[in-house]
């Protein structure tokens, strides 16, 4: 297999963005292409380090949130 | 009744019928990926929490108000609201996020000084991570599309609609944010496990 599967390619099918050929195309060219293999699985690694840089709000922004969603709700219903 | 099955779409539908708990679920749902992407760009808890709060007050209002347009997905459209929250308050405050040199000494001497203040290293370490001072580095267009396709799990189409450009130049930024990225990492010396 000698496919041309550029970096972009890599990001889009990261991502869940190629379409189903296109899947295809770059699941077949991971199994042979050492080179593509290794950068996917850098690709990994870089999206591993950015998972830990989530956070959550604090809860009580939520409930600020729905009291303001409460408060509305009684000044429509008044 | 599972949380997962039902649509954005549906939740919305109930809450403006009148089933409150649907909202909290619809901010349950969305809220880690808009508040991560609020403070990467405020660069401030506190500020965060407040954008957060004010992001999804809007969303209450133009729902309660009729104005909400139901083609559109509600994800990206949160988003806008939030982005643009986060221009007004750079605006009020007349502070652009820093964009910071990529030679490195910055982001050390920032863990240097929270190294100081044991207590103070703890809490910082809990609330913002590493990567989080590496994601400040970046060139801030790079940045912006880094945290809307990883944090915030817009589409590179939803990207381009909302920061005005081709889909191509958001998959190109992503490109070079990831690889920079990588440089950054592998500058702090922080392992790629």
């Amino acid at each position: 297999m000698n496919l041309k599967i550029t970096y972009d390619d890599l990001i889009l099918y990261y991502y869940g963005e190629t379409n189903a050929q296109r899947t295809v195309d770059i699941l077949q060219e991971l199994e042979f292409n050492q080179s593509l293999r290794n950068d996917f699985e850098e690709l990994c690694k870089i999206s591993a380090e950015l998972d830990k840089g989530f956070a959550e709000p604090n809860e009580t922004s939520v409930h600020i949130v729905m009291e303001e969603s409460l408060s509305s709700n009684l000044e429509q219903t008044i | 009744m599972k949380a997962t099955q039902i649509t954005d779409q549906e939740l919305i539908h109930q809450y403006l019928n009148g089933n409150e708990p649907c909202l909290e679920m619809l901010i349950t749902r969305h809220k880690r990926k808009v508040f991560t992407s609020i403070s990467l760009i405020v660069h401030d808890r506190y500020i965060a929490e407040d954008l957060f709060q004010e992001t999804f007050i809007k969303v209450v209002k133009t729902f309660r108000s009729g104005k909400y347009n139901e083609e559109g997905k509600f994800l990206p459209w949160v988003m806008r609201i939030a982005r643009n929250l986060a221009i007004d308050y750079f605006r009020k405050t007349k502070r652009m996020p820093t964009i910071t040199s990529t030679d490195g000494e910055d982001i050390f001497r920032t863990i240097n000084v929270q190294e100081d203040n044991r207590e103070e290293k703890i809490i910082r370490n809990q609330r913002d991570h590493v990567v989080r001072e590496l994601i400040r580095l970046l060139p801030l267009e790079q940045r912006e599309v880094l945290i809307l396709r990883h944090y915030a799990e817009l589409s590179f189409k939803e990207i381009a609609d909302l920061t005005e450009v081709s889909i191509n130049t958001a998959l190109g930024r992503m490109r070079y944010a990831l690889q920079n990225m990588r440089k950054l990492i592998t500058e702090k010396s922080l392992s790629l496990q």
